[in-house]
């Protein structure tokens, strides 16, 4: 009996298994809208959406009918296909109608403006004062109409024989040299048949004569820009930035240079406290730009994930970019690692406070960091926000397991200095034994200057601050914080974005830094980039004016990048 | 025992029996299209120079169909940033500043690019091809930022007409005594302002510490702001009101730049395409 209910349960089994059918799916058509259109231009000038080009209008719908278009400037027509030209120049929304339906879509119609571009350069570089630079025109002109032209030079152009200009009516303006360095703005204003276009211009990007470094820094709703550290510029010649053509992003505090690559940390919108009980407000990423700006890759973002786990600041050692988060730890990323999205899986956390003896004993969950990096092959780590100073650990004193208490056995020996204190940078130079750094202390804020010995013998205690406080050559302070009000209007009171990187030029020992004077206080430094100069003991303007966050000194010479 | 093994025996039988109908509610609640190639690229750099080109990298390969050929698409959208700020207020700072993005042209063909056999890569087992595309040179950002000469058709045409008027009127809402005296001071508008001030001594803050205010009404004690005030801020103009007279410019941005969200349709003989992941390049 056994035996057959065996057979027939199999038998039944087998059964019910063949007769099972694999539905593979029948291939249908997609639906799509009921109207649906799409535009082009034939010919020349296909890309440009100029003014008076033809454009062809094709309907594209499977619903059946009269097309009836209507081109957002006041004329319509019917058919399948249809050609119009717009007189004016500006953004239409092109209506079309087919019986109950319809749909819109935007066009952008563009002026006709001048063209202007630099003839290649013999040796590919532009050197002040001596190298020639010529110019190709375009001006789309199909009706070929008159035109006036006015070239605008900047200060410091001179024709081949060596003659200042400052202006041309002229189609091309022949050959210039520019007398002074950085990027130099050629403008052309055309005016066709009386009517004057938008303005074109051109960027030349000029070099110096002899190799210097180059400091990068990133501007405030601006772009990142590059400017040459010449040590003693000639009479007569203007040092100007050269713009990078790369927006700064939301909140690029430390920007960082190795070969021939920067890196930019973004932090994304919100850098201070949110209440992102979702974890998805992150927007902040990792930028890689070419020295040259002719290349930008994403190298690693946070978007859509934890706000606070945005890159906020960074150092690079080795092989790796180590970018810490706004109050939990330090991860890191190779650095040819390229279109990456972060995860702590993916990248987990190199350190973190609560693997570190530190923790609870000395700093405290949610202590907020700043800069951090080696200072003779030690780590610093700035605190300024539940548990402040500056926290100094060697990688072996980082602990396989978190701790929920510190204890004393398990502090590092390289030991905790600035306590009490709120450092948000800093910056070491071997060669002068001096370490280099920033506080936002109400009443002691500042730009500091010291050696490490003397570092020690601060400690904790701020009043002995006052010898290596520096200020600038007209006797201003640097101070992000002045009697409680923040000179930046950015950020919590806690967070404010103050001085958030310092950056060392090693040929001669200069510390840059951004300093933001927003609130405009008259007891300290207007905003602009400074530089502390060791041989002056003073800190010297640089440029006047921009809110600068990040910036790096690329330390290997170049007459141009 | 047996008869219990019998039943569970049976049981499962006619479960699997009805499972065999098989319900694939994906099949049942979508519609299934004909199979793309598999495409993927990557492209040259994050921006791109108006009137450049950018260089890209894609594989891609079809199980379904030959390859007839592949296109670049892309549409447009501008950012336009715009600041206006009033630099003579000292009690607020009153600074108008939007930031819009609007898609300018739909996804459009841009370049097309020849399938060939030859782009077969044995090591990535897929078809391999690099190729650019062009970027139109009317698309360079623009900027008009901190004139030394203020141009009222340039504010127009970027802000529109109303702006001026609008801005002036928000200003004049958030004028305080502090104020006035140093727009009016500052500007030229009058040589002393001791004729408008009146001053009460603020003890909370300090004996003889004195906080300065328009004249009050002896009734209601709430300040006036006296006509001659009043009658000069009309005299004040849009373009005056923003001058930044130390630096010597005017406190007006107006910037516009493109990026185009660009992808690759791959496309096989039956005119079926498999699509790129977009990719946002800025241009500058």
């Amino acid at each position: 009996m056994k035996k057959y209910i065996r057979i027939t349960a199999m038998a039944l089994c087998t059964l019910a298994l063949s007769a099972c059918v694999d539905n593979v799916p029948v291939e249908e058509e997609l639906p799509q809208d009921a109207v649906s259109f799409n535009y082009r231009i034939d010919g020349d000038y296909s890309l440009d959406y100029y003014v008076g080009s033809v454009i062809t209008f094709q309907n594209t719908s499977p619903t059946q009918g009269t097309p009836v278009w209507s081109f957002g400037d006041g004329t319509a027509a019917e058919g399948n296909s249809v050609e119009h030209f717009y007189k004016v120049a500006g953004t239409y929304q092109v209506k079309l109608t087919i019986g109950d339906y319809s749909k819109s879509q935007v066009i952008m119609i563009s002026d006709i403006k001048p063209l202007l571009s630099i003839n290649p350069i013999e040796g590919g570089l532009c050197e002040v004062r001596t190298t020639e630079v010529t110019f190709s025109l375009e001006v789309p002109n199909p009706q070929n109409l008159p035109l006036e032209y006015e070239w605008i030079l900047p200060a410091g152009t001179t024709n081949a024989a060596g003659e200042a200009m400052t202006t041309s009516h002229d189609r091309l303006p022949g050959a210039l040299k520019f007398g002074n360095v950085g990027s130099q703005t050629v403008r052309l204003r055309v005016k066709m048949d009386g009517r004057e276009l938008e303005e074109g211009s051109v960027n030349v990007q000029v070099g110096y004569n002899e190799d210097v470094p180059t400091l990068y820094y990133a501007v405030q709703g601006g772009h990142i820009m590059a400017y040459k550290l010449i040590p003693n510029v000639p009479s007569g010649m203007n040092v100007s930035p050269f713009d990078m053509g790369l927006s700064s992003g939301q909140h690029p505090f430390n920007l960082l240079f190795k070969d021939s690559s920067l890196y930019i940390l973004d932090c994304g919108k919100q850098f201070y406290y949110v209440n992102d009980e979702d974890g998805v407000l992150g927007d902040g990423k990792i930028t890689v730009m070419s020295k040259d700006g002719s290349k930008v890759e994403m190298m690693l973002t946070n978007a859509g994930q934890a706000a606070f786990d945005d890159p906020f600041y960074g150092y690079i050692d080795g092989d790796y970019l180590y970018f810490a988060n706004r109050n939990t730890g330090i991860m890191r990323v190779g650095l040819n690692e390229r279109n990456a999205v972060f995860s702590h899986a993916t990248y987990p956390y190199w350190v973190q406070h609560t693997t570190l003896g530190y923790y609870n004993n000395g700093y405290n969950y949610g202590a907020i960091g700043g800069c951090f990096g080696k200072v003779d092959g030690v780590w610093y780590w700035t605190k300024f926000y539940n548990g402040y100073g500056i926290y100094r650990f060697l990688e072996s004193d980082i602990l396989p397991a978190a701790i929920t208490q510190g204890d004393d056995t398990n502090i590092p020996q390289s030991g905790w200095v600035l306590q009490g204190m709120r450092p948000k940078s800093f910056a070491y130079d071997k060669n002068n034994g001096k370490f280099y750094f920033t506080l936002h202390d109400a009443g002691y804020g500042g730009f500091y200057a010291c050696t490490l010995a003397d570092l020690e013998t601060i400690g904790a205690s701020k009043s002995k601050l006052a010898p290596f406080k520096k200020l600038s050559v007209d006797g201003k302070a640097f101070e992000p914080n002045t009697t409680g009000k923040p000179v930046t209007v950015e950020g919590s009171g806690d967070e404010v974005v103050a001085i958030c990187q310092m950056t060392l030029d090693e040929a001669t020992g200069c510390v840059y830094f951004g300093y933001r004077n927003t609130h405009n206080d008259a007891t300290c430094a207007p905003s602009g980039i400074y530089r502390y100069n060791p041989q002056k003991d003073k800190i010297e303007p640089v440029i006047e004016g921009p809110l600068v966050y990040g910036l790096v000194v690329n330390n290997n010479p170049s007459k141009l990048f | 025992m047996k008869q219990s093994k019998f039943i569970m025996t049976m049981a499962a039988t006619v479960l699997v029996l009805a499972s065999c109908a098989k319900h694939d509610f994906f099949d049942e609640d979508t519609i299934t299209g004909k199979v793309g190639p598999e495409s993927y690229w990557e492209v040259g750099s994050a921006v791109v120079g108006a009137g450049n080109s950018m260089d890209f990298t894609a594989q891609y390969y079809s199980s379904a169909s030959e390859i007839d050929h592949s296109e670049v698409w892309y549409d447009i959208e501008e950012t336009v940033d715009k600041t206006v700020t009033c630099p003579w207020t000292v009690s607020f700072t009153y600074t108008q500043s939007s930031n819009v993005t609007d898609q300018k042209r739909v996804s459009q063909l841009i370049q097309k690019y020849a399938h060939s056999p030859e782009l077969w890569s044995d090591s990535l087992h897929a078809f391999l091809l690099k190729g650019s595309f062009p970027v139109s040179g009317t698309l360079a950002p623009f900027e008009w930022k901190q004139p030394a000469e203020f141009d009222s058709t340039k504010m127009v045409q970027y802000f529109g007409a109303t702006y001026m008027n609008e801005f002036k009127d928000a200003v004049h809402q958030r004028m305080k005594f502090a104020d006035y005296r140093k727009m009016y001071i500052g500007m030229g508008k009058l040589d002393s302002f001791t004729q408008f001030t009146d001053s009460t001594e603020d003890k909370n803050q300090g004996v003889g510490i004195y906080v300065y205010h328009f004249p009050k009404d002896r009734v209601t004690g709430e300040e006036i702001i006296p006509y001659a005030i009043d009658s000069i801020w009309e005299t004040i103009g849009f373009a005056e009101l923003i001058e930044n007279t130390a630096g010597g410019y005017y406190e007006v941005e107006y910037k516009r730049s493109y990026a185009l969200n660009a992808l690759l349709r791959v496309y096989d003989v039956r005119g079926v395409y498999g699509r790129t992941v977009s990719k946002k390049i800025d241009i500058n």
